[in-house]
């Protein structure tokens, strides 16, 4: 296995606030690791400095060796935490869009998940509902062949049957040598997928571990170690 | 890469623009019929509703022109500093190629929009014998203005004519490039920052004008030797000495701004 | 089909345990091929990593064995799977008088009351 990601002592301020404080944290590849922690903890910021959106105070970043940047943004499939669909655009112009600039796009497999949700690519994506809009973002970002793909918050804000098919999805186009950064509050949905997790509070890493030896060791599901662990 | 960025930015801010410039054209050629039926415009005795609507054509060809200029800047804005810019500035490409690839389908549309209004206002004012006549000089024109001979302030006006574009587009993005830094209201303070740029650019102009101010005291001390050839000469300079200058702090500004809308793009980027 | 999964034990022994009960019960046939490990998590939802070792488990038990590149097959050792399935319903019935002795039922009684609850069932 290799290291798919790798910080050493990551800063990040926004001015006088910390949202990062000196974050020592590796990834290995072929993995689903949970980003847990509850709002405002860092989750956000640590995903977008992945995605080269914003740049470290202080330390480093590696992704499969390279600092953020063009080559790693080629491995990168990045789904923010919100919409950045052009309404006035068609689903087609997407898919275009994504073969044209990613290498690793694969149509065929977007087509083929388009179809099996009934949804017309030659739609504007102002036609189709909200949850349509982001399971149709989801597809593109798992549409590609990447190395990592970051997920943001994938099922807040989505009903129980969206939330089962964006599961599915994650799971259904994971490769093996891939690894999957998903970020959530939401941890009872999640954590049957994940491999392992990662708590992180007030922008530093409190815990990471394998789920199945939390469970073994602790006897408790991450959910309520969890609860457990960010008491109040 | 560049090839990519410009194509997709193309399809994006093309059809509104056509749209617009297509029913631009129709209106002028609507206004040039009802100028005709209202009597025409002549030197003397014109209708005053005809004068008015010409006018108002006039006004409108500017709206486009202005219309035109500032979506591109908007649509630069959209697609890299709001929600868009999540996709964008995650993709494959580098800032140089992000700005290349959308700055020329701006300054392709800022060419597009100046001809465009040229051919507005002749289906407006001139008449078919006048349209006829400059279509067929338009050649010879167009030879004496290139050619190797002429002077020296002709060249000067052609490359100022030639870069404004660049100048132009890359005022937008980097007042879109500030605007993003700001916390909330970025397109307002972007259209700030649009504004401050201008101003600055004002007093540069006027510092300018003050360096030729020296020249102005020999024309004026030659024009009362009434030496008129020796005055039109040092004119002559003085404008053509300015005009350089007023490119060369263009120049200086836009690599300016270049690199700032790069440097924010690779590093400050403030997405919300 | 359901898979209920508890998410206070490991996933990966609950899964082994799934597909333990379903060869026993015959849903996979002795010598028969399992389904692909992708298939099965995304039956159960879960990450084909985790299905990957409950599968592993139950190979290291020798009760599927994997061909190089044709997949996983059920062991066609059926003696293996009936001594199982006994151990299983073994374990079942110890469980069951368990709760019954806490109930206050000696197993003789715990034995007549099946009895006949299973007459009444007949008639």
């Amino acid at each position: 296995m290799s290291t798919i990601l790798e910080c050493t002592g990551l800063t990040k301020k926004y001015g006088s606030r910390t949202a990062l404080n000196h974050i020592d944290l590796k990834l290995e590849s072929g993995r689903i690791i949970g980003l847990l922690g509850p709002n405002g903890s860092g989750k956000s910021t640590l995903i977008k400095l992945i995605n080269s959106l914003l740049s470290p105070t202080e330390g480093s970043l590696r992704i499969n060796g390279h600092k953020p940047g063009l080559e790693t943004k080629k491995i990168v499939s990045y789904l923010p935490e919100r919409s950045y669909l052009d309404e006035n655009q068609k689903v087609s112009t997407y898919l275009s869009y994504f073969k044209d600039f990613y290498e690793d796009f694969d149509t065929v497999r977007a087509m083929d998940m388009l179809r099996r949700l009934n949804i017309d690519p030659t739609l504007p994506i102002k036609t189709l509902s909200k949850g349509t809009q982001e399971k149709v973002q989801l597809i593109l970002v798992m549409s590609r062949r990447a190395q990592l793909y970051c997920l943001d918050e994938p099922i807040a804000g989505v009903d129980p049957a969206a939330r089962d098919y964006i599961l599915a999805t994650i799971i259904n186009n994971y490769s093996e040598n891939a690894s999957i950064l998903i970020s959530t509050h939401l941890i009872a949905d999640v954590e049957n997928i994940l491999d392992e997790v990662v708590f992180i509070r007030d922008g530093q890493i409190c815990m990471q571990a394998q789920v199945d030896e939390v469970r073994i060791k602790q006897g408790q599901s991450i959910d309520s170690l969890f609860r457990e662990v960010f008491k109040c | 890469m560049l090839k990519k960025v410009f194509k997709h930015e193309w399809r994006t801010i093309s059809p509104l623009l056509l749209a617009v410039h297509i029913i631009g054209l129709s209106a002028a050629v609507i206004c040039r019929i009802g100028i005709n039926l209202m009597g025409g415009v002549q030197s003397y005795n014109s209708s005053i509703m005809a004068v008015l609507l010409l006018f108002a054509a006039i006004i409108g060809i500017g709206c486009v022109m202005v219309f035109t200029y500032f979506y591109t800047g908007y649509r630069f804005y959209k697609s890299v500093f709001a929600q868009q810019g999540y996709l964008t500035n995650t993709l494959p490409v580098t800032a140089d190629q992000l700005i290349w690839g959308k700055g020329f389908t701006g300054i392709i549309w800022l060419a597009i929009t100046f001809l465009w209004a040229i051919t507005a206002c002749m289906i407006l004012v001139l008449s078919y014998h006048d349209a006829g006549e400059f279509v067929g000089e338009l050649p010879n024109m167009l030879a004496s203005l290139f050619s190797p001979s002429a002077p020296a302030i002709v060249r000067t006006a052609e490359i100022s004519l030639l870069l404004t574009p660049f100048f132009m587009v890359i005022q937008l993005y980097v007042s879109a490039a500030i605007g993003n830094l700001f916390t909330g209201h970025k397109l307002l303070a972007s259209a700030g920052v649009y504004l401050g740029l201008y101003f600055l650019q004002q007093i540069a102009g006027i510092v300018i004008m003050c360096m030729a101010a020296p020249h102005l005291k020999t024309i004026t001390a030659r024009l009362t030797v009434d030496d008129s050839v020796a005055a039109a000469n040092a004119v002559y300079d003085t404008v053509n000495y300015s005009l350089i200058a007023a490119l060369i702090f263009s120049i200086l500004f836009s690599v300016g701004f270049y690199f700032l809308c790069r440097y924010v793009l690779n590093h400050r980027l403030n997405l919300e | 089909m359901a898979w209920n999964l508890d998410s206070n034990r490991p996933i990966y022994v609950q899964l082994a345990e799934q597909v333990q009960r379903d060869i026993i019960s015959g849903l996979y046939q002795p010598g028969g091929k399992l389904p692909s490990v992708r298939e099965l998590a995304s039956q159960a939802k879960v990450n084909p990593n985790t299905m990957q070792k409950a599968l592993t488990e139950l190979e290291r038990n020798g009760l599927v064995y994997s061909q190089r590149t044709s997949g996983r097959f059920i062991t066609e050792d059926k003696e293996m799977i009936e001594n199982l399935k006994e151990q299983l319903a073994s374990s079942q019935i110890q469980e069951f008088l368990e709760k019954m002795s806490c109930m206050g039922f000696e197993p003789q009684d715990t034995l007549h009351l099946i009895e006949k609850i299973l007459k009444e069932g007949q008639s």
